[in-house]
């Protein structure tokens, strides 16, 4: 069982942190990336060409973490692979090591670097965890055998500050009867309206992990609306930023107030610090939580089930 | 040659579209060469008939010259409003595009009859309008008449993505308007939101293949050559 798995289903704190394997063979700066989370997560999530950028496959940056003693969150969008290819990289993953997932149905191919690529689509997020779900039951999803059935702990996206909070409970209720065991959310910044969000989504019964983005500048918080679209930054936070004397710590006080607002109605972080990962012990120092959640319970990472 | 190619929908999936819908209002279109062989005034007999066989009851029906046509549809669709208004659903039994031009009339579900399917190759047809992919497995009765594989830029078939915003697309927002998002609030008008928590399994492919009827009766119009 995963220290994820493992620490969700005893109600502890987990902590995640998103990294970006590299576009190029040149591997030493993700895995030092890594090797630094170890001080402050419990796991680490490697994308899957975040944006329809182009890079290094998140398979093999997972099974590059785990060799360094990194728990992977394998995440695999459903743009570039077909059912084949996606069930196929699935057991792969399982027989490397790698038993977290984050299911996504992912961007648009005409978004990223690659706008000239066929976008596929074959499945879409909860087919996709429904595929993985079959796995686990031991056949694949045209009803034939396996030759021993993978585990996965399975997770899922969601936006706790949503347009439409109906439609989004619709979704993760899908979600969860697909197979997702856990959800990751995306960036909160109106911490009022993501709170009552959570007292309906707390009642689905699925530990979710906060999304936390430090906002580096007021015009990247413009920027992430367009490009994580569904993300919402208030006005009033745009100011701070632009009248912030150092930017960088205004950018760590809103997290961390953020944190603080919402800690009691999520069951952990998830950082995507887009090249800030530094900031991450001081974030969980300044919400009142310890930034020393691995050196408390050193778990081995497994590899297998 | 009609513009459309269409096969009765499998009778379980039919059957499945109808249920807690005792009353039907049948829609048949005579376009296309009466619809391919499945539309025109025996298309209308032979659903009476499945109809009676699924315990449905008939409250009326009508045979549109074209489906596709929303003048067409709106003369009998006005005509016979009394009639409509004391049905379930609408059974079109036209392709995916009179499904969708009537479900865009009408506010009661709509239930496709046919599934349309491709023979391959397709002439004239711009992509930002293009209503009925032909891909063989008609999910306009699950979607509140909008097809999502067209309407939705990435052909998704349980919802919108996190890219659907204002109810624009992500791939060009000022253009393209968020297929799902339009599903979303047909449903939602219709009380019938809470349909979206079913999955809709994943496309099967090989529907959108055409029968080896087909492929040997366009074999036979080239003197024997199947061209592939």
């Amino acid at each position: 069982m995963t220290t994820l798995r493992q620490r969700l289903a005893r109600r502890e704190y987990a902590i995640t942190v998103e990294l970006q394997p590299p576009k190029g063979s040149d591997v030493k700066r993700f895995i030092s990336k890594g090797v630094e989370s170890k001080g402050y997560a419990h796991a680490a999530n490697v994308t899957d060409q975040q944006g329809s950028v182009m890079r290094m496959s998140s398979l093999a940056g997972c099974a590059l973490l785990l060799r360094s003693g990194i728990e992977p969150i394998l995440q695999v969008t459903c743009r570039d692979r077909n059912r084949i290819a996606l069930q196929s990289d699935l057991l792969g993953a399982h027989a490397l090591g790698i038993e977290n997932i984050l299911a996504l149905t992912g961007d648009h191919t005409a978004l990223g670097d690659h706008p000239q690529a066929r976008p596929v689509f074959d499945l879409d997020a909860p087919l996709l965890l429904s595929a993985a779900s079959c796995l686990e039951r031991g056949t694949d999803l045209a009803g034939g055998d396996l030759q021993g059935a993978p585990t996965f702990f399975k997770g899922a996206a969601c936006n706790l500050d949503p347009q439409d909070p109906e439609l989004e409970l619709f979704k993760m209720e899908k979600k969860i009867s697909a197979g997702a065991q856990f959800f990751q959310s995306q960036a909160v910044f109106d911490a009022g309206r993501a709170r009552s969000f959570l007292k309906r989504a707390g009642r689905l019964g699925v530990p979710i992990l906060l999304g936390v983005v430090f906002l580096k500048s007021a015009g990247m918080a413009r920027r992430l609306e367009s490009i994580a679209r569904g993300t919402r930054v208030p006005e009033s936070m745009l100011r701070r930023l632009e009248t912030a004397a150092d930017v960088r710590r205004e950018s760590l006080a809103i997290a961390s107030e953020t944190v603080r607002d919402l800690a009691d109605l999520v069951q952990g972080l998830h950082f995507m610090a887009f090249g800030w990962e530094e900031l991450i012990p001081e974030a969980l120092q300044g919400a009142g939580l310890a930034p020393t959640a691995r050196a408390e319970s050193d778990e081995e990472v497994t590899s297998g089930d | 040659m009609p513009l459309m190619f269409t096969r009765p929908k499998p009778l379980d999936e039919l059957s499945a579209l109808l249920e807690e819908r005792p009353s039907v209002f049948v829609l048949g279109c005579n376009g296309c060469e009466n619809c391919f062989g499945n539309g025109g005034v025996e298309g209308l007999y032979r659903y009476q008939q499945t109809l009676a066989e699924l315990g449905r009851t008939v409250v009326a029906e009508a045979l549109i010259d074209l489906a596709c046509e929303a003048t067409h549809d709106r003369l009998w669709l006005d005509r016979l409003a009394p009639e409509l208004a004391r049905a379930d659903a609408v059974l079109v039994v036209a392709c995916g595009v009179g499904v969708q031009v009537v479900a865009g009339l009408v506010d009661k579900p709509v239930v496709p009859a046919l599934d349309t399917f491709s023979p391959g190759g397709r002439v004239g047809q711009a992509w930002a309008f293009e209503s009925c992919a032909e891909c063989g497995e008609c999910l306009l009765g699950l979607t509140a008449g909008i097809c999502p594989v067209t309407a939705c830029a990435k052909g998704l078939r349980n919802g919108p993505c996190g890219g659907s915003v204002d109810g624009r697309c992500e791939v060009n927002p000022e253009l393209l308007s968020c297929g799902w998002a339009r599903i979303v609030e047909r449903l939602r008008a219709s009380g019938r939101l809470d349909s979206l928590k079913a999955l809709i399994p994943a496309a099967d492919h090989s529907r959108r293949r055409p029968s080896e009827e087909l492929l040997t009766a366009i074999a036979a119009l080239r003197g024997g050559e199947s061209g592939r």
